[in-house]
């Protein structure tokens, strides 16, 4: 069945349909929900939510849009909602361990899912982790260009914006990153 | 280097093959003159690759199942929320029809066990710890229980007998968790509320209950709220409305016997979430229930308005649902039972349903608000199909034929089972 037929089935109330939807999509939505989060439990959480929101809204949903476009924007919306919420909690600064030693990594501008330092930060490479220290909004727009592949064209629709904003986000959020792995 | 900046995004741009040949042609001559710029463009495509290289997310075991579960818990669709919805017109608030189907033990109003034995044993003493629904779907560790100390002094009826399937008891609301399924089960996942659990058992002198509720099974159909509640179970035509919230408080209040107005059952609610580590209610009528979200709109919007309330089908109580700010995502239902004043709690979203493995579950149909809400022209009778629900083994087994469109127009009444 193509998503859209499964969409009209789930809008109608048949949750094995939007199963399905799930099967097919919990691997875009949770590669993208960790990525940007950091930590599994959470990722996990927020997947959940992502979809949980799909399944409220389908009442909404015009079927013969892309639902992977919707997905995605509800993906990317729980996590910059919940970096939000995290980052008034989280320190400005946090440490970080590497072969030098144990130092004070700052970032005065940039927000910090704090989960994240208390992954494996040894098995994470200098990239994992210079993507962990970007913005949210940053990360989200570099992780679907980059990490999804996703068009600026598409992009633009999942972030509700113009295709200009996206291009010049990802420009900034490159530096950034860049910049991010010049500091080590 | 403002000039730069520009040249920056047409480099950004360039890895993404996103030039026009003008872009490109410009760029490139820049780049011949300037090292920095090339500099610069070495690195972005040096991440651009390595961005293309980040390893593969492994999708945990089981996420689908979790995910499915948690909506299957939503198609016990929460109680629709207005917006600005001003409190008085929720006199005028057509009636919700809230169907028991689930499993066997589910005669009873989703309550822990209720049924003609009131005992007095189940009589909660003071201080009974009370669970306040706040978790949601799955949302592992992210939304706690709460045990909710109750608070006698908050109530100001005389709350003698507890009769909607709660733990009765003298002056708290406390949701007895002691044989009650569905709480029980759920109550076991929790430490504090197995204390609830325990002290709801403990005997409490107190005059024999008088049942308010009759073991729904049936349908709660909340009607329209009317200007003389007690009366039994005359459907009560939404159109006939209260002219005024004044009309409806006129009626008598005192503890004894008596029917509560809607403003003093609202208080009773108001004064048990207060009594909860939710962050406290300071105006009963603005804020109250007010944090609820609209989640049949697929959106985190806040939305400020008690979230449902109505009265029963057989008059006997109001039904609120309310939600404490600190979790925008959360329901929770209160049944105030107008002769005693008794305020219980209904378990609602998964709470019950998920830990228990589907001690009954709510239904709860929006029905016709007039002149509000889309669908469903039956009006707030919505279906009287009065199908005291008893059966449906199955506690998985979807909830009724009907359909549950997950969307936010009025919902058909379903179809009994």
């Amino acid at each position: 069945m193509s998503d859209n037929q499964l969409v009209e089935a789930a809008k109608a109330g048949d949750s094995k349909a939007f199963e399905e939807l799930v099967r097919r999509y919990q691997g875009m939505v949770y590669s993208l929900a960790y990525r940007m989060v950091g930590d599994p439990d959470n990722a996990a959480d927020l997947s959940q939510d992502a979809f949980l929101n799909a399944w409220r809204g389908l009442g909404k949903f015009d079927a013969r849009s892309s639902f992977s476009t919707w997905l995605y924007r509800l993906t990317s919306n729980a996590c910059i909602d919940f970096l939000r919420r995290e980052k008034r909690h989280a320190a400005l600064s946090m440490t970080v361990e590497d072969e030098e030693g144990e130092r004070q990594a700052e970032f005065p501008d940039e927000r910090y899912a704090p989960h994240r330092a208390l992954e494996k930060e040894e098995a994470r490479s200098a990239l994992e982790r210079a993507l962990a220290a970007l913005s949210p909004e940053h990360r989200q727009v570099l992780l679907l260009r980059e990490a999804e592949g996703l068009s600026y064209a598409r992009i633009a629709q999942i972030l509700e914006v113009e295709e200009g904003t996206v291009k010049s986000r990802l420009a900034r959020a490159r530096l950034s990153l860049r910049d991010r792995l010049r500091d080590r | 280097m403002a000039q730069h900046e520009e040249y920056f995004a047409l480099i950004s741009a360039r890895l993404d093959g996103a030039l026009t040949p003008q872009e490109e042609q410009r760029l490139r001559e820049h780049l011949a003159e300037c090292a920095d710029c090339r500099r610069t463009a070495a690195q972005l495509e040096k991440l651009h690759r390595a961005l293309m290289t980040l390893p593969p997310v492994e999708v945990p075991e089981g996420l689908t199942d979790r995910i499915m579960a948690a909506v299957e818990q939503e198609k016990i669709v929460p109680l629709p929320v207005k917006k600005t919805h001003p409190w008085r017109k929720w006199l005028a608030t057509a009636a919700v029809l809230a169907v028991i189907v689930g499993a066997g033990a589910s005669v009873r109003l989703f309550l822990p066990d209720r049924s003609a034995e009131a005992k007095p044993e189940s009589l909660s003493a003071q201080n009974t710890e009370i669970p306040v629904s706040e978790q949601g779907p799955g949302p592992d560790g992210r939304s706690a229980e709460k045990a909710v100390p109750a608070q006698a002094e908050d109530l100001e009826e005389d709350m003698t007998v507890g009769t909607a399937g709660i733990a009765p008891q003298d002056e708290e609301p406390a949701v007895n968790g002691s044989e009650a399924a569905a709480p029980q089960g759920r109550k076991a996942d929790t430490g504090d509320a197995a204390a609830g659990a325990a002290q709801a058992a403990a005997p409490t002198p107190a005059p024999e209950p008088e049942p308010t509720f009759q073991p729904m099974a049936a349908l709660f159909s909340v009607n329209a709220l009317s200007p003389a509640p007690e009366g039994g179970t005359d459907a009560v035509d939404a159109e006939v409305l209260p002219e005024t919230a004044a009309e409806v408080t006129t009626r008598a209040s005192t503890a004894d016997g008596a029917n509560l107005s809607p403003a003093q059952a609202l208080e009773l609610v108001v004064a048990r979430v207060n009594a909860s580590n939710a962050a406290p209610l300071s105006n009963v009528y603005d804020q109250a229930a007010l944090m609820c979200t609209n989640s049949l709109a697929g959106s985190d919007e806040l939305v400020s308005t008690v979230a449902y309330e109505g009265l029963t089908e057989d008059q006997s109580a109001y039904l609120f649902g309310v939600d404490a700010p600190a979790d925008q995502q959360r329901y929770s239902h209160f049944l105030v039972a107008l002769d005693t004043g008794e305020v219980s709690q209904i378990q609602t979203l998964g709470d019950t349903v998920k830990n228990s493995g589907g001690e009954g579950q709510w239904e709860f149909f929006e029905s016709q608000v007039p002149g509000e809400t889309p669908a469903s022209p039956e009006g707030p009778q919505a279906a009287p199909s009065e199908t005291p629900t008893e059966e449906t083994p199955d506690p998985e087994s979807e909830p009724s034929e009907t359909p549950l469109p997950p969307a936010e127009e009025a919902l058909d009444p379903p179809v009994q089972e």
